[in-house]
């Protein structure tokens, strides 16, 4: 085959209509990723054997049960890869980390079980900053990802991988975690769909911690029909995370108001990343929605509140790997999870516990008492993901502090728990992706998935990916 | 905030369980002392009568029913298949005890 269709519904029809086969699906991607990922740096296990057989397996199904076959299994034939933070069990598993570089896991997490019971194909493992602790995909032991729409700039972080695979079309799919911005920083900066859902709604179990009260696990699409699809399967309680609830999903309200919290607009806003949200509002005004401007003042504290309280929890996190039951020893920490671990120390040390920890958590209190607030009177958030477009590989990563601050809009999402999906929308004059986020109240998935879909059939977006890199 | 002193550094080392060379305790010295600055500004928020929150879900002490089900635990060939450092379906550790203590 030629080329791999781009969503869960052509792919689906594909194989239906006998146009080619889940191993043809395999064979594509998997002779893609050998001939442009020495480029790009996004797999760091390609797990062929498994995609094989599981391809075989479909292949089999859909001639035995046709449509069925699909109804049975949603994702039947849905060709996924997975952040290297996912453990999978008998296939290596690294989190980015030299501390883990020959981890075989003997169990896989509960997002990888539903996806494969749902009838995915496992393609492989995703290269991600080690512990998922970066924004630009630079701080992974195993060298950086590129970004596949200009090889010169970052993919975004910590989900390198996963938005490098889905823009170079290695991958229909991808899974990722997102502790601030994970998910939605790389999704802005290729040109895709991601979701960072609900704290609650997806099992983290079997995922590799970063910061235990801010993780969510999340995903990629190039289309919202293809998030939902993912997110029907992978959501809902599993009994060994006990955050998860199966809540009540917020509906999409006849008259949406969508508000512009004025604090995500001030100077320092690349004009490019500006321009584009505001383009989104017109967009959205025209199909019906009412614009309203709203205040969130207590979000400019929150990326300050979050580097205390996520280095608080790696610290906490990290102090499991010890190299004994399994692993390399703590030697193997690469710069920045040292930093984080030695920061987190510091906040929660005796003497400055209560100056730094206890106050970011009431600092988050009130956060989320605003951001509660503002939910009263619109239903959904319009924002940039990041400050500025994509940046060049090296721009950033010997300022630790100014690589924190690409997080600066992602954070009030997950200190509040909230849900946010990052919607591509157009590219910066450097042909790098643009795009925006929705952030709406905790269990508004589905209304969020209602408002991208009136803005992507207004706009006419079509999938994009980079078909020669 | 002032500067974080190598001693601070070296005591935190121990705390987190690194071990840090001289070099790595300069940068991390710098580093660390920048970033404190910038999440120092929390100080002059008022949090009085403030509760701190702790997660965001509202929910608190979800147990599930505390019976064996096959598929939650690993058999002991499984929780072992990490390491090579085993002995009779044990991990083997290093020594924390050097000396035979004698308890008067």
């Amino acid at each position: 085959m030629k080329t791999a269709p781009l969503t869960i519904k052509e792919t689906q029809d594909g194989l239906l209509k006998g146009r080619f086969s889940a191993v043809d699906l395999v064979n594509f991607y998997l002779t893609r990723i050998q001939k442009f990922d020495k480029k790009i740096n996004a797999y760091l296990t390609v797990s062929e054997e498994i995609a094989f057989k599981q391809a075989k397996n479909v292949d089999k199904q859909i001639e035995n049960f046709r449509e069925k076959a699909i109804e049975e299994k949603p994702l039947l034939g849905v060709v996924v890869s997975h952040k290297d933070l996912f453990l999978t069990k008998g296939v290596r598993t690294t989190a980015g980390s030299k501390v883990l570089e020959s981890y075989i896991p003997p169990y896989s997490a509960t997002v990888v079980q539903k996806l494969e019971k749902a009838g995915c194909i496992m393609l492989g493992k995703l290269n991600c900053d080690a512990w998922a602790h970066g924004s630009s995909g630079e701080n992974s032991d195993f060298g950086p990802t590129k970004n596949p729409w200009n090889p010169k700039y970052v993919p975004g972080g910590s989900s390198s991988g996963s938005g490098a695979s889905m823009a170079a079309n290695f991958t229909l799919i991808a899974t990722g975690t997102d502790t601030c911005g994970s998910v939605r920083l790389p999704a802005n900066y290729c040109g895709l769909y991601g979701l960072k859902p609900t704290y609650g709604t997806v099992s983290r179990y079997g995922v590799v911690a970063m910061a235990s009260s801010l993780d969510s696990i999340g995903h990629y699409g190039r289309c919202v029909d293809d998030i939902r699809k993912v997110f029907n399967v992978t959501k809902g309680e599993d009994g060994r995370d006990s955050t998860v609830i199966d809540g009540d999903y917020i509906n999409i309200s006849p008259r949406p108001k969508l508000g512009i919290p004025k604090e995500f607009f001030k100077s320092g806003l690349d004009e490019e990343v500006e321009k584009t949200v505001m383009e989104a509002v017109k967009v959205f005004k025209k199909i019906g929605f009412e614009i309203k401007e709203v205040s969130l003042p207590k979000s400019d504290y929150a990326i300050a509140v979050y580097y205390i309280i996520q280095p608080a929890e790696v610290s906490s996190n990290l102090g499991r790997y010890d190299g004994i039951r399994y692993g390399n020893g703590r030697d193997n920490f690469g710069p920045e999870a040292r930093r984080r671990i030695m920061l987190g120390t510091y906040v929660l040390s005796a003497g400055y516990y209560d100056a730094y920890y206890l106050k970011a958590m009431k600092v988050r209190s009130l956060i989320i008492k605003e951001v509660s607030k503002v939910f009263e009177a619109v239903d959904a958030l319009i924002a940039p993901v990041a400050p500025t477009p994509p940046f060049a590989l090296g721009e950033k990563i010997n300022d630790p502090l100014q690589m924190y601050l690409t997080d600066i809009f992602a954070a009030t999402a997950n200190l509040s728990g909230i849900a946010s999906l990052a919607v591509p929308f157009k590219f910066s004059s450097k042909g790098l992706p643009l795009g925006f986020q929705l952030m709406g109240p905790r269990f508004s998935e589905y209304s969020l998935f209602e408002m991208a879909s009136a803005f992507e059939k207004e706009t006419g977006y079509t999938p994009r990916v980079v078909e020669n890199i | 905030m002032g500067k974080l002193a190598g001693i601070e550094i070296q005591y935190l080392g121990r705390l987190a369980n690194l071990h840090l060379s001289s070099a790595e305790k300069k940068i991390l010295g710098h580093q660390l002392s920048e970033v404190l600055a910038f999440v120092g500004k929390l100080a002059k928020i008022n949090t009085r009568n403030i509760e701190p929150t702790s997660q965001t879900t509202g929910l608190s002490n979800r147990l599930r029913n505390d019976i064996k089900k096959a598929d939650y635990t690993l058999t002991t060939e499984e929780a072992l298949s990490g390491t090579n450092k085993v002995y009779n379906n044990f991990f083997v550790v290093r020594s924390i005890l050097s000396k035979r203590s004698h308890n008067k």
